[in-house]
């Protein structure tokens, strides 16, 4: 085995965003492999110096350049297609519809889709991590989607003509809603991702809520 | 200077420099007591983004950046000068145009945008031409000497109109005639002081308009000279330095520059004229082509059917509006036949009452 070859020690499959490979001092010998839909992102003393786009195996001195010769070099592997959906929910958002006479409690479920946008970024975010997965970045995001999608689905429902029991009809317009917003919120791009898009699985209600509403609409 | 090769290092160089640049600018910026403190924090805030987010960009080496960098230069130098000049609106379309460059060489180091390089980007000007931008680099520094001095001047009338205030403020409370006396003597001091700078000031300030004048017209006959070697001419001799130099003690040689500037511009609106009574001419009746009666019958017919279906319509109001525009358009039809066709067509009696 080349103990001067890099490459990416974790499965190449999209399950690890980014993986963080030590290298140690530079010299002559070593090489690099980028796989498929992964950019290396080279750090040199500590601080990003280049990038890598996929490849074979290349030698990084002659083809990069000798001015890194002798300095340490720490290389990211960070996933650059779109990153496996990740599943989001959010609940019990207590709605007063005074137009329809209408109080129940919603919440909504579906999937997000993210890309890497600014690789510097993901690292320094997850820089103590040597490796991170789709559900270690969903932890993250989760609380981002539901600080965005909590107030949305409350501003789409208040006073709103349409009643608890065809509340699917305003999908549409809640997943543009979140996806605007998205798109725009700095904590989201901090974390050196963009949405690539977002789907609402449902909406729904309460059932005790709703069984007293067509209770009281069938009296 | 070393030739520009890409490379990792060269690259990592230019978006280093430039970064730093723009945020030391941004830094100075936050000084600058001329401007709006909105129009300050809005153009800070998107240079500092701007440079944080070219400072993460990386490269991968093979990205030909050079005309990046020096457009950004370019852009640079340019809100520097908006900057001199003091027009918020100026300023915050050239920190736009700054920002946008800056998102460009983001967009090529990336590889989102691919920079091929193409032969003969930059033009190839003359020599004349390159020593006449040469002159007029050095005009515009000029011109930013004049506003500098402006500036500076204004602040120190600012300060000695706060030290003049407080005097006042000290002359009110005091008691002591010695006292009074001497305080009268430093206000009175003061204020031949500000009569003097603010002399001073407008003076630099009416140097700085003229040096904006010529600026402008020399700069658009440099242009124009890519079509007419004669106005190579007419700027050179207008960027006489050592005598734009000497306007701040001798503004009557600027005013001459001034009076060839004003004789210019008048035998450019002559000009103007002489085309625009040349192209009316041509655009007379017996160059244009004459519509045949075969095509405007058919026109009539196509209105015709058009007015027959539009009847159909069920509300009046709408009908009153289409009524309207076929009469616009019956009117104009019998204008053109009037002046085109031999025979006119009789005008349509539209019923409206129905």
């Amino acid at each position: 085995m080349n103990k001067y070859l890099i490459e990416c020690a974790t499965g190449t499959d999209g399950t690890a965003i980014m993986s963080q490979v030590k290298v140690g001092i530079l010299n002559k010998k070593h090489s690099i492999i980028v796989p498929k839909n992964y950019v290396a992102v080279c750090y040199i003393d500590e601080k990003p110096c280049f990038r890598i786009e996929p490849c074979g195996e290349t030698e990084i001195v002659s083809e990069y350049g000798k001015d890194y010769l002798g300095k340490s070099l720490t290389v990211f592997y960070v996933y650059s297609a779109p990153l496996a959906p990740m599943l989001y929910g959010f609940g019990n958002i207590q709605v007063n519809n005074e137009r329809l006479k209408e109080a129940y409690r919603v919440g909504a479920n579906g999937k997000l889709v993210a890309k890497v946008s600014d690789y510097v970024k993901l690292i320094s975010s997850f820089s103590a991590e040597k490796l991170l997965t789709v559900d270690m970045l969903r932890e993250k995001v989760l609380g981002i989607i539901k600080t965005i999608g909590v107030p949305v689905v409350s501003a789409c429902f208040v006073n709103t003509s349409v009643s608890v029991f065809e509340i699917s009809s305003m999908i549409e317009q809640i997943r543009d809603d979140i996806t605007a917003k998205l798109a725009h919120e700095p904590l989201f791009s901090g974390l050196g991702i963009m949405p690539v898009g977002i789907t609402i699985d449902g909406l729904f209600v309460n059932e005790d809520d709703l069984e007293t509403i067509r209770k009281r609409l069938n009296a | 200077m070393k030739k520009y090769i890409p490379s990792v290092k060269s690259n990592n160089e230019l978006r280093d420099s430039m970064a730093a640049r723009i945020n030391e600018f941004a830094f100075k910026l936050r000084r600058n007591n001329f401007l709006s403190e909105a129009v300050i924090a809005d153009i800070c805030a998107d240079l500092e983004s701007a440079s944080n987010d070219l400072s993460a960009s990386l490269t991968t080496g093979r990205e030909n950046i050079e005309s990046c960098y020096n457009e950004c230069n370019e852009k640079l130098k340019a809100l520097e000068g908006e900057i001199s000049g003091g027009m918020d609106n100026r300023i915050l379309k050239a920190a736009e145009n700054l920002c946008f460059s800056v998102s460009y060489w983001q967009g090529v180091l990336s590889g989102r945008i691919e920079k091929r390089e193409s032969i003969g980007e930059d033009e190839k000007a003359s020599y004349a031409v390159k020593k006449l931008k040469d002159k007029l680099d050095v005009l515009r520094m000029l011109r930013s000497d004049f506003h500098q001095n402006e500036m500076r001047l204004e602040s120190e009338i600012q300060t000695l109109e706060k030290d003049i205030a407080e005097l006042d403020e000290k002359l009110l409370d005091e008691e002591n005639e010695r006292m009074m006396n001497h305080l009268f003597r430093k206000i009175s001091a003061s204020k031949s002081k500000v009569g003097l700078l603010n002399a001073r000031r407008n003076n630099y300030s009416a140097c700085f308009s003229i040096m904006d004048i010529i600026e402008s017209n020399v700069s658009e006959i440099i242009i124009a000279s890519k079509y007419s070697a004669e106005e190579l001419g007419k700027a050179k001799a207008m960027l006489n330095i050592e005598k734009l130099k000497n306007v701040l003690s001798d503004p009557d040689k600027a005013i001459a520059v001034l009076k060839t500037i004003e004789a210019d511009v008048m035998a450019l609106n002559e000009k103007e004229k002489a085309i625009d009574k040349k192209l009316f001419a041509i655009n007379g009746r017996g160059v244009t082509e004459e519509v045949g009666a075969e095509a405007a019958k058919y026109k009539q017919e196509l209105l015709n059917k058009k007015l027959n279906k539009n009847f159909a319509a069920s509300s009046v109001k709408e009908l009153d509006k289409i009524m309207a525009n076929t009469d616009k358009v019956n009117k104009t039809i019998l204008e053109f036949n009037d002046n085109t066709l031999e025979k006119p067509i009789d005008k349509l009696k539209l019923n409206t009452e129905d």
